[in-house]
């Protein structure tokens, strides 16, 4: 029996007039890892955020561990959730373990020092993101992955039973993408942590995750293992490409291979 | 990049020995200090400042200058210039402008707008009202910004602008009123430059309560600043109420500025340019930059304090008196302007 931890009930979102989000509800359960997928402008950023408190609804709840999120404190919120925004700026001159060092802020508070505990949790943040070696070098001096790194290792650092992280492998190559996907993996299977993270590789995200949604002009079309998802019909109508579903026999789990973008005249293969 | 990795290496080492490095610019701050007591019309030798300052030779002459005349300026240089450092570093911090500046931002404009309408309306205020006086209009003012920032919600650039705006109507109306009000002529025009001369005990006595509360209170933002220069988004999502966090550290940075104006008026640059150097010297973690920026403060106005005597000496010649002197704020305004012509210079623009 799985117990809900993240929930929305007949949610709306919106900026100005535009409604993003115009009716949704869905429920994380605690322990998963969920990919939330789906194209450009489709209200995937929008519905973390809305879930991370970062917007008001227009109507509807967030529900985390099954009391209103609004009824929190924001700091108690922040000791349980835990976002990583898709785009970011870093400050100049702040280095690398001194962004990760506000990680803590929820835990410390405004005037507290650091405890052991804060720096106990800095240190596992840095080398679980391989970031030990630069972290006196200020972040306005990295690489876009590196840097990706150091805004990861600060949500790592926050250390909440949920996180939610918006594209944490964009900017990453190859290599670190698969770290960070593992990384991720293993906070989920071995310290259970809740996990809902926006990726665009859906190859990846099936690899990983164990459910996926679907997000397409900000409704929920599709939600299940992978192997419902990735299907020639839902690539076609949500995702515009002609693809190829297979199974991979090393990983257990379908893979895609796209060959060419559907026109918008045309409706997929039927 | 051999700039780049000195720039790091620079950066470590104030990092990693910081209490070191700030016991060592407070010797050189005590050095200031020193110097500062010693300068003046008669020269007075280090050796008898300093048996003065540990209760010597009572009845000398050395001590009448000593502790009557230059002991509370030399106190009030040192305060107002760690107020308005560390405001400064506040200010730029919370509108994430590292040219925002207490005096460029309205507030000190607001402060002494205030002693000018009271000087106008019912005479010079006395000194242990002045700082009551010049708070009340830098927070009228600092709420004014905020408020016109307001579009629900405020935005650190929306502040910077509403902020230079407020300060040149309020530097404007002053300066009206300075042209109706001709007799305090010289007692409005020394508000308006930033000035520490003839500042004695009174005055000292009239600021310290308000220093001794809104020191501390400054330093105690570093954690809330630190969150909140991430961003909006991400400061809300580690749980910082952005816009009462803002109002604290705006709140925080007047208390500073508003209050040192009362003692030494509109004293230009110190406010922008020692949060900007410091920052280039022990980096943008606000628990080190706001204790640097308060001692670097202190060392910039005494420093300027210093040279606005010694050429006040050499040029309008022992006697000075009154009018005559060189104002501080002038000597802090031709530090500033060649601070910019570094800036402009270094990087090439
Ligand atoms: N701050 C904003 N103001 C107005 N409209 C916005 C804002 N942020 C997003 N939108 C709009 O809301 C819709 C959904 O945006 P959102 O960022 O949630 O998409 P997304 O699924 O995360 O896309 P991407 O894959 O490109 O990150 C888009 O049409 C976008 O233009
Ligand atoms: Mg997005």
């Amino acid at each position: 029996m799985d117990d809900t931890q993240l929930q929305t009930e007949d949610l709306a979102v919106g900026y100005g007039k535009h409604l993003v989000l115009p009716q949704l509800d869905l429920a994380i359960n605690a322990g998963e890892l969920v990919a939330l997928v789906g194209p450009n402008g489709s209200g995937k950023s929008t519905l973390l955020k809305a879930m991370a408190r970062l917007l008001r609804p227009r109507r509807g709840i967030v529900y985390l561990d099954g009391k209103s999120i609004s009824q929190y404190a924001t700091l108690e919120v922040a000791r349980r959730l835990a976002i990583l925004p898709q785009s970011h700026t870093s400050p100049a001159g702040l280095t690398v373990r001194e962004l990760v060092e506000q990680g803590r802020y929820p835990h410390s508070g405004p005037l507290r020092m650091l405890t052991r505990q804060d720096h106990a949790a800095i240190e596992r943040a840095l080398s679980l993101t391989h970031m030990v070696a630069l972290a006196d070098r200020p972040v306005d001096t990295l690489s876009g992955g590196e840097r990706q790194r150091a805004w990861i290792a600060l949500t790592l650092a926050q250390d909440t039973p949920v996180l939610l992280l918006d594209e944490p492998t964009t900017y990453l190559d190859i290599g670190y993408q698969m770290e960070i996907m593992e990384l991720i993996a293993s906070l989920n299977s071995q310290h259970n942590i809740t996990i809902v993270v926006v990726l665009h590789d859906l190859n990846q995200a099936a690899r990983f995750a164990r459910r996926m949604v679907v997000l397409n002009q900000g409704r929920i079309v599709a939600d299940g293992a992978p192997v419902d998802i990735l299907t020639p019909e839902i690539m076609a109508r949500h995702f515009r490409i002609n693809a190829a579903i297979y199974h991979d026999d090393v990983t257990n789990t379908p893979v895609f291979i796209p060959y060419q973008s559907v026109k918008s005249s045309d409706n997929g293969p039927s | 990049m051999t700039t780049v990795s000195a720039q790091i290496r620079q950066t470590k080492w104030v990092v990693r020995r910081f209490p070191l490095f700030i016991l060592l610019n407070l010797i050189a701050l005590g050095l200031l200090f020193l110097v500062h007591i010693a300068v003046g019309s008669q020269y007075v030798p280090l050796a008898d400042v300093l048996a003065v300052l540990f209760g010597q030779q009572e009845d000398s002459l050395a001590y009448t200058i000593v502790h009557d005349l230059r002991l509370p300026r030399a106190l009030i240089a040192l305060a107002v210039g760690a107020m308005l450092g560390l405001s400064g570093a506040i200010l730029q911090g919370v509108t994430q402008n590292p040219l925002a500046s207490p005096a460029l931002m309205g507030i000190m404009p607001g402060g002494i707008l205030a002693l000018v309408i009271w000087l106008y309306l019912y005479g010079l205020p006395p000194t242990y009202l002045m700082p009551p006086i010049a708070l009340g209009g830098g927070l009228l003012s600092g709420l004014g910004v905020y408020a016109l920032s307001w579009k629900g919600g405020t935005t650190p650039i929306r502040l910077t602008l509403t902020g230079v705006l407020m300060a040149a109507l309020l530097n404007a109306f002053s300066s009206f009123l300075l042209l109706i009000d001709q007799q305090d002529t010289a007692t409005i025009m020394r508000w308006l430059i930033g000035s520490l001369h003839g500042r004695g005990w009174s005055h000292w006595e009239a600021i310290l309560p308000y220093i001794v509360i809104a020191l501390p209170l400054g330093l105690a933002t570093a954690g809330v600043a630190n969150v909140m220069m991430l961003g909006d988004g991400v400061a809300r999502g580690l749980g910082m109420p952005v816009e009462l966090a803002r109002v604290a550290l705006i709140f925080a940075a007047v208390a500073l500025a508003a209050t040192s104006v009362s003692v030494a008026g509109n004293i230009a640059f110190i406010g922008l340019m020692a949060p900007h150097i410091a920052r280039q010297i022990v980096g943008s973690d606000h628990r080190r930059l706001l204790l640097f920026t308060t001692v670097f403060g202190s060392m910039l106005l005494l420093l300027s304090d210093i040279i606005a005597r010694a050429l006040t000496i050499e040029f309008a010649g022992e006697s000075a008196i009154g009018i005559n002197n060189l104002p501080v704020g002038a000597v802090t305004s031709m530090l500033g302007a060649l601070f910019f012509l570094f800036l402009l210079a270094r990087r090439g623009i």
